[in-house]
């Protein structure tokens, strides 16, 4: 497999997107078969790809597992990866379709986040904190898996609807449409007057 | 929709976050990343001669392993069509939108890939073996017809229908029973039969060695797909099956790496494939072109629900009880840990996809084919789908026994021909020797090692490479 040339020295974590870096020569080792240098790619990019398992299983449970087997897949595919586009976004490609094959592979609704794996945040209201998370938790599982992957790969990690798209294996249009359904679902948490009230 | 709700949108979405990843993730990680760069570039098993380097009787003993144990042939044949039934139908047919297998390692790559993720099946069961082990044109055939239920968790009911002329037992009944039913979730094996009453066993071990691996159903018959899968040039060829056009996969049981496809001296395995709904529609195991075992199945269902009362038995009252215990009490490693004397090594990595779902610790114990006596046996049970691994530790009272005598096996046959040798290069064992047995006609794969009169196992449904990562990540632990 040829890599194109010539390389830029780091490669970026996505293509709209280059808050991480990877040496090209760890791409490189990786390729060759080097599991330290692989290691050294997985844990730059190990948070956001969590992030987005996630968000796509929606189970807790299976994340690390999920990890696990994206790592696996990434370290065998790495030989055929020629450069076409990021790490990053080759690994949120990875990731998104390990994980899309365990949820329909086990066929299982997803469940909600349990509250007391949500984050703190001392600069608001605990309680009102707390009730919009679950809310917004149980809005998130009302959506597709795939409108999830495109409100976390757009809206929360920031790239553009051009590399989303390549990460979904979807035209841009239909993520662009899938955005907007789940993010008018999403916002209406933001601004349900019953929660209002209660506070 | 505003840039404004937008970012509140997106704070609110950042309080959602993962859970932190447990402590181990990481080195599962990179243990499963090993394992897989293993395997990449694993050589062929140099280590083991090629079959026709061996000595004659060494090469004709796997015989008389069917011949003295035809259970251990059914079992095995059970399990390979199973394990293939089960993943195609899951793959489902190739006109239903998945790509249509390219060879015989393609068909058998994506039922182990179903495997794993497999929930349940029920399937209508016929077996079909010559009643005289001197094969003549005139022979007969015994016939025994099952129904059969199985879930991932590893509970199983075989529901025999008409009379056993197999007198097949899981447990060594002495009337062959016309149901059997294991709760493994509770470790509880029930068998039943009108002679004999209901025989109920507790604290049934968890798996290999100390009950047998591929009598039947014995959870791990994916492992003998596992198997399957080291015969790299399994043919694959087209035939016409009952008028429809069907696939056959072939391979020798002695198929590996090392060592050809197909071969005149060994027994050949053919798996029937309808084309037009990839059923897996018949098993055949041939020696010198007779038929050894012939399996089918009919009306299978895969991932259909199997609550909990299809498994429950029900027997006739007034019907004799026997209860009996096997001795191996579910724990948690915890507890385990706190017993004096007993020490629990745990593996620090597993093949992507499994998790542990039981431990039990049992104060002593024989292997199934009655050759090792142990104590303080711990077994730890992995699952993926249908897969399970089990890794066992025991102190055994003849180490260097115990270190050259295959516990999984009934005969040494199989390990004469097949195993490797490869030293544990870390963790708890690190340094010692250990033994690997991965090839269709094993009944699981599996790896033993002794060190400072410690027994080690480990058997299921893994590569050679994987057995080898997972013991060279054991160390002492208790989560």
């Amino acid at each position: 497999m040829t890599v194109r040339e010539p390389r830029p020295d780091v490669v970026n974590a996505g293509a709209s997107d280059d808050r991480q870096t990877v040496p090209w020569s760890a791409v490189e080792a990786a390729r060759a078969g080097d599991t330290d240098a692989f290691m050294t790619i997985y844990d730059a990019y190990a948070t956001r790809l969590r992030g987005l398992a996630f968000r796509t299983l929606g189970d807790p449970d299976l994340i690390d597992d999920a990890m696990q087997e994206v790592a696996v897949k990434a370290f065998l595919g790495m030989p055929h990866f020629r450069g076409e586009c990021a790490v990053g976004t080759w690994l949120f490609q990875i990731t998104y379709r390990t994980c899309l094959n365990l949820v329909r592979d086990r066929d299982r609704a997803v469940p909600l986040p349990d509250v007391e794996l949500l984050a703190d945040d001392a600069t608001e209201d605990p309680a009102e904190c707390v009730l919009l998370r679950i809310e917004l938790a149980a809005a998130l599982a009302s959506l597709t898996v795939a409108q999830r992957a495109a409100v976390f790969l757009i809206l929360e990690e920031g790239l553009d609807h051009q590399t989303a798209a390549r990460v979904l294996g979807v035209p841009p249009g239909t993520v662009a449409s899938r955005l907007y359904a789940a993010r008018a679902a999403l916002t209406r948490c933001l601004e349900d007057p019953r929660r209002t009230e209660e506070m | 929709m505003s840039d404004e709700q937008d970012k509140r949108l997106r704070e609110a979405l950042r309080g959602l976050r993962p859970p932190p990843p447990a402590a181990d993730a990481r080195e599962r990680v990179r243990a499963a990343v090993t394992s897989a760069a293993a395997e990449a570039g694993a050589e062929p098993a140099a280590a083991t001669p090629a079959a026709a380097e061996r000595p004659e009787a060494a090469r004709r003993r796997p015989f008389a392993v069917f011949a003295r144990r035809r259970g251990l042939a059914l079992g095995f044949a059970v399990l390979a069509i199973v394990a293939l039934v089960a993943g195609v139908l899951l793959v489902g047919p190739p006109g239903g939108g998945g790509p249509e297998p390219v060879g015989a390692r393609e068909v058998l790559r994506q039922a182990l890939r179903a495997l794993s993720s497999a929930r349940t099946l029920a399937a209508e069961v016929t077996i079909r073996a010559p009643k005289s082990e001197m094969w003549t044109p005139e022979t007969r055939y015994d016939v025994d017809r099952y129904r059969f239920l199985l879930r991932a968790d590893g509970s199983y009911r075989l529901s025999r229908r008409g009379p056993s002329t197999f007198g097949w037992s899981p447990a060594g009944d002495s009337h062959p029973p016309t149901e059997v039913v294991f709760d493994a979730r509770r470790g509880v094996l029930r068998t039943y039969s009108p002679e004999q009453g209901l025989v109920e066993r507790s604290n049934y071990p968890l798996g290999p060695p100390d009950r047998w691996a591929g009598i039947i159903t014995e959870h791990d018959f994916s492992a003998a797909a596992r198997a399957l899968q080291v015969v790299g040039a399994a043919l694959l060829r087209t035939t016409v099956y009952e008028g429809r056009p069907a696939w056959v996969v072939t391979c020798s049981a002695v198929s590996g790496p090392s060592r050809p496809a197909i071969s005149d001296e060994w027994p050949r395995y053919e798996i029937t494939i309808d084309k037009a709904t990839t059923l897996p529609v018949c098993f055949r195991a041939l020696q010198d072109g007779r038929l050894l075992v012939e399996i089918s199945y009919r009306s299978l269902h895969v991932d259909d629900p199997l609550p909990d009362r299809a498994f429950e038995l029900k027997v006739p009252a007034g019907a004799p009880v026997r209860r009996l215990q096997n001795g191996f009490h579910r724990a948690t490693l915890a507890a385990i840990a706190r017993l004096p004397g007993y020490t629990t090594l745990v593996p620090a990595g597993v093949p992507p996809g499994y998790r542990r779902t039981q431990a039990a610790t049992a104060p002593h114990a024989v292997t199934a084919n009655h050759m090792v006596r142990g104590r303080r046996v711990v077994a730890l049970q992995y699952t993926r789908g249908f897969d399970t691994l089990t890794v066992t530790t025991r102190l055994v009272a003849d180490p260097w026994f115990a270190a050259e005598y295959d516990p999984f096996e009934v005969s040494q046959s199989w390990a004469e021909v097949f195993d490797q040798s490869a030293t544990i290069p870390a963790g708890a064992f690190r340094g010692v020797d250990a033994q690997v047995v991965v090839a269709p006609a094993t009944t699981v794969p599996h790896l033993w090692a002794v060190k400072n009169g410690v027994l080690l196992t480990i058997a299921g449904s893994a590569t050679a490479e994987e057995l080898l990562a997972i013991a060279a990540s054991l160390e002492p632990g208790s989560r």
